[in-house]
Parts: structure tokens; C-alpha cells; sequence
């Protein structure tokens, strides 16, 4: 049975969904934004850079909207599993959301600071939150880069943890975050 | 021995001859107008659609000299342009734009001034612009202060000079008109090929004579 709001034992649909789509557009937006960087100054570039920054919107509004969700309800209680591995997953889910506001945060600043003009997906303007400023573009382009690789990283563990506790312990864990 | 005293003399007179040359034409440049901006409290911007949105430029060096309704010369160093993004000034010094390393300097020249109203005006003449010369019309409004902040007129003084006015207006230039931006930025679909220019030039009466 799906339910609107998480309970003690599962995720509801909005949960499910919103986590799901997160999924898709981060590993839409990750490869996206490298390659995008990458090209020399192109009309492609900058289009490139739209969708990447129009896209970078959508996460950090879905990651506030699942904070709000979660922060307003519950969540499903832990399964069983050592208090250290709680904690480390606690840690890991603390850190995906973190990125998932740094991120686009730390985007938005740069193209800020660089003095680009921004509409998201060519229809609706990205106020500037900070004034042109190259010391400060140069650092949150930094800053952006060094959150991407631990976002790798943590997204590499998220899913290797997901697929361990499916295919070799064999609990519960991906099935009930699936529909 | 003698013949080198000739030379010499020879030489020393042609030298006074360019020197008048010279001379002469350095006055009649003078003379050939008498209003010139000042750099400091002048601007030459522009605005070009980049993805939809306005970006905005500037030329931070250029001169304009102007005789009241007969010639209006301007002179614009476009290797002084500034989109306040550095990629985007790198980028728009390559040929495919700017080509700041054949072509650093603008040059717009009318001596076809006509008054449109009330100091309004239209000079007709040509923009030379990354080598190519077309047809331009500039409107302009020339409104004269009676006196300006940096040159004190002296008590004692029984008229009052007009010395400064302010020389401000817009028009839009295609950019594909002079092959900036092409290949393939030549569509227009990422930077827009309409930019708008505007100045206001700060401009002060030769006071030589």
C-alpha cells in the first residue's frame, strides 16, 4: 500500500518519488557539468551551461522540498545493523544533502560573480546573488569542484552500500525505497 | 667642404619646411574642432543578449571630437572593451569577434550633422569597425552646462563661457554587419546579433584660443 506521508516501516510515494528523480538528474547533471567545462568557449558551451544551471535549480529545489518533507514528518526507522553503521549512514545521508544545497550554491555564486546572465531553462531569469567579483568566482568554482568529488564519492558509497545490503545481506533497505 | 655646408643647409631648411608643414596642420586639426571629450566622465557602453539575457560591455578608451554640426569624429580603442567576465573578454578579442590583434581600433567619422530637434541631432557617416566600413547614423542630444564643477570660473568674470555639455545617445548596431561573432556564433540563438550602444560623453570646448 502506498502512503502519502513515511511511516516507522516504509517510505511514502513522495519520499520514493522525490529521492528517484533526485537520482536521475544528479547522474544526468554530474557528467553534464564535466563535460561542459571541458569544451572550449562553443555555442554548445554556453547552452551546455543553461541546462546545467537550470538543472542545478531543480536539485537544490528537490533537496529542500525533501528536507521539509522529512523535517515534517518521519522517516523509516533504521534496520538492523551495528550503531557505528547507523551513525556512518547517518553521516553519508547528512552529507548527500549537504552537497545537494552546497552544489548548487556554490554554482549559482560563481555564475554570479562571473557576471553571467542566467535563465533557467530559457525561461525564468536567475537573480545574481553577488556583484561581478573574479576572487570570488575563482573560489567558489573551487569550492564547486571540490564538492562534485566528494559527492563521487559519497554517491559511490550511498549506491554500493544499497546494492550490498539488496544482493548480499539481502534485507529490505532498496526494496522498500522502491515502488 | 663646401658642399656639405650646403647639404647642411639644405637639410636644416627642409626640416623647417615639415616643421611648418607640421605646424600648420597641427593647427588646422586644432581649429577643425573645437569640442573634445573628456575620457574621465565619459562612457561608451553596450548590451547584447547572451542566452535571452542582457550582457553588458564597455569600451573604456575612446575620443570624440566634435565642431558643432559640421564634423564628428570618434575614435574608439576596442582593445579597452570590458564585458566584466574575464573568459568573455579573452574570448571576444579573437578573430572570430573583436580580432583585437589586426583591428584595435574603431573609427566613426560624419560630416553630414543635421539638427532633428530641440538639441537633438543626427550625424550621418561612416563606422569603421574590424576593417569594414558601412553607413551609420548616430542621434544624439547635445545639451551644454553653463558652467562645469572642474574649471572655476573667476568672480570677476562678466559672461560666463559655455565650456562643458553633455553629449548622450543610442542607436543599434548589427553585429553581423562587421563579421563580429561569426562562424559559428554567427546565428544569433546565444549572443544576439542586435547590440545596443549608447553613450554619454562628457564633452569640454577647446579653450586654447
Amino acid at each position: 500500500m502506498m502512503t502519502i506521508r513515511n511511516t516507522e516501516s516504509q517510505w511514502g510515494w513522495p519520499s520514493k518519488l522525490l529521492h528517484w528523480l533526485t537520482a536521475v538528474v544528479i547522474l544526468i547533471q554530474i557528467p553534464l557539468g564535466f563535460y561542459a567545462e571541458e569544451l572550449k568557449l562553443s555555442p554548445l558551451k554556453l547552452d551546455l551551461f543553461v541546462w546545467h544551471k537550470s538543472i542545478g535549480m531543480v536539485i537544490l529545489l528537490l533537496a529542500i522540498e525533501r528536507l521539509l518533507w522529512r523535517m515534517t514528518g518521519t522517516i523509516p526507522a533504521a534496520i538492523d545493523s551495528s550503531a557505528i553503521q547507523r551513525r556512518l549512514a547517518q553521516l553519508a545521508h547528512a552529507t548527500l544533502y549537504g552537497l545537494m544545497i552546497a552544489l548548487p550554491i556554490s554554482g549559482w555564486i560563481t555564475t554570479s560573480a562571473a557576471n553571467i546572465p542566467t535563465k533557467l531553462f530559457w525561461l525564468i531569469e536567475l537573480p545574481a546573488i553577488t556583484g561581478p567579483d573574479e576572487a570570488l568566482k575563482s573560489l567558489a568554482a573551487e569550492v564547486h569542484e571540490i564538492c562534485v568529488i566528494l559527492l563521487i564519492v559519497i554517491l559511490v558509497v550511498h549506491i554500493g552500500a544499497a546494492l550490498r545490503h539488496h544482493f548480499i545481506l539481502r534485507d529490505s533497505i532498496l526494496k522498500r525505497m522502491w515502488f | 667642404m663646401l658642399e656639405r655646408v650646403i647639404d647642411q643647409k639644405a637639410a636644416h631648411l627642409k626640416a623647417s619646411k615639415y616643421l611648418a608643414l607640421a605646424l600648420g596642420v597641427f593647427c588646422s586639426l586644432s581649429t577643425a574642432t573645437d569640442w573634445q571629450s573628456d575620457a574621465s566622465q565619459s562612457e561608451l557602453s553596450y548590451a547584447v543578449s547572451f542566452e535571452q539575457l542582457p550582457l553588458n560591455g564597455q569600451f573604456k578608451e575612446f575620443s570624440v571630437d566634435y565642431t558643432p554640426r559640421q564634423k564628428l569624429r570618434v575614435v574608439v580603442d576596442i582593445s579597452s572593451v570590458d564585458m566584466g567576465n574575464s573568459d568573455i573578454n579573452d574570448a571576444i578579442r579573437d578573430a572570430d569577434w573583436f580580432d583585437i590583434k589586426q583591428h584595435s581600433q574603431a573609427v566613426f567619422f560624419s560630416d553630414n550633422i543635421n539638427a532633428v530637434g530641440e538639441g537633438e541631432f543626427m550625424a550621418k557617416g561612416t563606422l569603421q569597425l574590424k576593417g569594414i566600413n558601412k553607413p551609420v547614423s548616430v542621434p544624439f542630444s547635445w545639451t551644454p552646462s553653463s558652467s562645469t564643477s572642474s574649471i572655476s570660473i573667476p568672480a570677476t568674470s562678466t559672461k560666463e563661457p559655455t565650456r562643458a555639455a553633455k553629449m548622450s545617445g543610442k542607436l543599434t548596431l548589427s553585429r553581423s554587419d562587421f563579421a563580429i561573432g561569426s562562424q559559428e556564433w554567427a546565428s544569433g540563438d546565444q549572443i544576439g546579433i542586435d547590440v545596443s550602444v549608447s553613450f554619454d560623453v562628457q564633452m569640454l570646448k577647446n579653450v586654447a584660443e
